[in-house]
């Protein structure tokens, strides 16, 4: 099972595009610059039950981790629903793709994913309006921690 | 077949050949194994 895992290369985000994290912190662009090499080759993973992606984040959605697994394994692909809507974006066969709502939950061999509200200040942060007051967005996170 | 969107050319992140981002801007097509090694390796090489 994958949680969020990224194969992508060093990036940028910036203010402009509604980077959460730039808008926290009043940065106008970020670079986040990996320090190694991704030694993970994600064609390479043949065998995998799920892959869960907790948020629309592009350096937790990464399609460069959801193709190769979507191509080489017989993974569902476990989101809220603006993810699940990235996943049809990548050609995820629609078969393998489940939403998860708050509150909802999906076992997995002797494991149990169960989707959890949080409020994630980034992501409450991202996207090119600015947030709400006390707003919440319409994604969610699979809480890690809450998997048993 | 979709779009990974990335940087204009002329942008960079300090790195040399290291352009790339998911910001508006051209699109580069499907995934390969061969596009996400150019990539995904741009300062180390494949």
């Amino acid at each position: 099972m994958l949680i969020d895992h990224y194969s992508g290369p060093s990036l940028y985000t910036s203010l402009e595009d509604g980077c959460g994290v730039c808008r926290q912190s009043s940065a106008k662009r970020i670079d986040w610059l990996r320090t190694f090499p991704h030694v993970i080759d994600p064609w390479a993973i043949k065998k995998c039950d799920a892959v869960l992606i907790t948020h629309f984040h592009p350096d937790h959605c990464d399609p460069y981790t959801i193709v190769p697994l979507s191509e080489t394994t017989n993974a569902k692909f476990i989101g809220p629903k603006i993810v699940c809507s990235k996943l049809k974006e990548y050609d995820v066969p629609e078969d393998r793709i489940i939403q998860l709502k708050w509150g909802e939950s999906k076992r997995f061999g002797d494991t149990t994913i169960v989707a959890t509200e949080t409020a994630d200040r980034t992501l409450l942060f991202s996207g090119k309006k600015p947030p709400k007051k006390n707003g919440r967005r319409s994604s969610m996170f699979l809480n890690k921690n809450t998997c048993r | 077949m979709f779009e990974v969107l990335c940087m204009s050319s002329n942008e960079d992140i300090g790195i040399p050949g290291s352009r790339y981002a998911y910001v508006s801007g051209v699109g580069v097509g499907k995934i390969t194994r061969d596009s996400w090694l150019k990539t995904a390796f741009p300062e180390w090489g494949t």
